[in-house]
């Protein structure tokens, strides 16, 4: 019953949202520019009808993806490098520091320059910018890992890939995954960002043309579209971190 | 007097400046067990690291001819989390074959953990995962076991069954065991010999033979005359 309660607590919030919009929208003198939620949830669902919606919405999570993952597979073994081994890392940090606040979406003009408008443009900037929080988290995972680990391990005479696998690699996995939810949402962030600015496709695309061509209900369907897309990962991200971080 | 399992000579070691230990000698022969008492600060656990081999002393040598093996202090960080108790124990063993699981078992079993086999340590209470550690470092059949405060952060009662528990396992085993620890009673009670570390000469300056007779009854023991005959004498140096 507790659970129910606690469930329904979670949305009482949207839903008053919904209805607010749902009656201000209807009451509004331009419909156009602000239509009815129900309007844009129908227009959404009619959306996920069509092929072109669909394709669409796979190239955007296929760009989000690819970038993030090839992200984390750069950033995860360097982050325990340079974690691990503080002369490299003062070696690098002067990079790190200067290219981790740089806003992703100012490299995307020299991406363009670079590498075309295509879609190998489009997944390094997702890559840019979801690597350095999946790096700086893992590097600050191997730096405060707990000494008392490393002190058995080598009390106890295990080798050092046995350490990395079995005693590194567990340990920093919570701040690993830190850095991995931080990410996927900039992945998406960007991969709209990229879409809106060079075109061709995806949703980012979608919302930007529909504005273009006066047709806003597809362009707020695209818009809560990116909402549940965002969510949904998110969802599925706290799943996978309490499967993997099975003893938390 | 047994053969003799370890030996240390003249051994120093700082940290930057801050000298910590000088000259420490010690000799550990087969049978004793040794208890190293001194204030906080005076080099225990400094000296631990280095009996066990996690620190490598600044000067002097270390002549050890036999397996050892270590409880460390805290037991919440010296067991890996995302491990249960069966893989803690069989971890620091290279090959997981038939023989090895069934040795682990054995251990398991020993300190009374056979049921909580495949629980994760933060669904064990804090004796529990002492129990763990002692178990792990049984199972790698050390001639000499080397306990770093392990009774440091256990609740009372589940201190004095453990303490009560290392004297028959060290019995069964015929175990030599050097324990650090900052506890008088616990020292008395557990070893055959004391030895004192100064805080501020950095070196032994008391050692103290405990003539009480194994196997020992907490009780019995405790409120002997001659316990209370050594932890005067321990107080003593204590409070100089």
């Amino acid at each position: 019953m507790n659970k129910i309660k606690h469930k329904f607590k979670i949305f009482i919030i949207p839903i008053l949202f919904i209805l607010l919009w749902e009656i201000i929208a209807r009451s509004s003198n331009s419909p156009v520019y602000f239509p009815p939620v129900s309007l844009i949830i129908g227009k959404l669902i009619s959306l996920l009808g069509t092929s072109d919606f669909i394709i669409h919405c796979s190239i955007t999570i296929y760009r989000c993806f690819i970038g993030f993952f090839i992200a984390t597979l750069i950033a995860v073994p360097l982050g325990i490098i340079l974690g691990a081994n503080k002369k490299i890392y003062q070696f690098f940090h002067f990079i790190i520091e200067f290219f981790r606040p740089l806003p992703s979406a100012s490299v995307i003009p020299i991406a363009i320059l670079f590498l075309g408008i295509d879609d190998t443009m489009k997944i390094f900037v997702i890559l840019f910018g979801s690597l350095w929080p999946i790096l700086i988290n893992t590097i600050d995972g191997v730096i405060g890992i707990e000494p008392q680990f490393l002190k058995t391990a080598k009390v106890f005479n295990i080798n050092q890939g046995r350490i990395l696998k079995n005693v590194i690699f567990p340990s920093i996995l919570p701040q690993i995954f830190t850095g991995l939810k931080i990410s996927v949402a900039i992945s998406l962030i960007l991969a709209i960002t990229v879409e809106m600015i060079v075109g061709g496709n995806g949703i980012g695309f979608f919302i930007l043309d529909s504005e273009r061509s006066f047709q806003f209900v597809d362009m707020y369907a695209g818009v809560l579209m990116i909402g549940i897309l965002g969510y949904l990962i998110n969802v599925l991200f706290l799943k996978l971190e309490k499967w993997v971080i099975f003893w938390r | 007097m047994g053969e003799r399992l370890l030996e240390c000579i003249d051994i120093h070691h700082s940290f930057g400046d801050q000298l910590i230990l000088k000259g420490i000698n010690l000799k550990v022969y087969n049978g004793d067990f040794i208890s190293i008492i001194g204030k906080s600060g005076s080099g225990k656990s400094t000296l631990m690291d280095i009996l066990s081999g996690f620190l490598k002393p600044e000067k002097g040598k270390i002549d050890c001819d036999c397996k050892c093996s270590s409880v460390f202090q805290n037991y919440s960080t010296s067991l890996y989390p995302h491990m249960n108790v069966q893989q803690n124990i069989i971890f620091p063993f290279e090959s997981k074959n038939k023989e090895i699981q069934d040795k682990c078992d054995y251990y398991i079993q020993m300190v009374g953990l056979y049921e909580h086999r495949k629980k994760l340590p933060k669904e064990l209470s804090g004796g529990m995962q002492q129990r763990v550690a002692i178990a792990r470092a049984l199972a790698q059949e050390p001639d000499l076991l080397f306990l770093d405060e392990p009774f440091g952060s256990i609740d009372f009662f589940t201190k004095n069954n453990l303490q009560q528990e290392i004297l028959e396992i060290r019995e069964k085993l015929n175990l030599t065991i050097v324990l650090v620890t900052h506890n008088i009673d616990e020292a008395i009670f557990l070893s055959n010999k004391i030895l004192y570390l100064s805080e501020t000469k950095k070196t032994f300056i008391k050692q103290l033979n405990i003539d009480i007779l194994y196997p020992r009854n907490l009780v019995k023991t405790t409120t002997s005359n001659l316990f209370n005959q050594y932890k005067r004498e321990l107080l003593n140096l204590y409070s100089k």
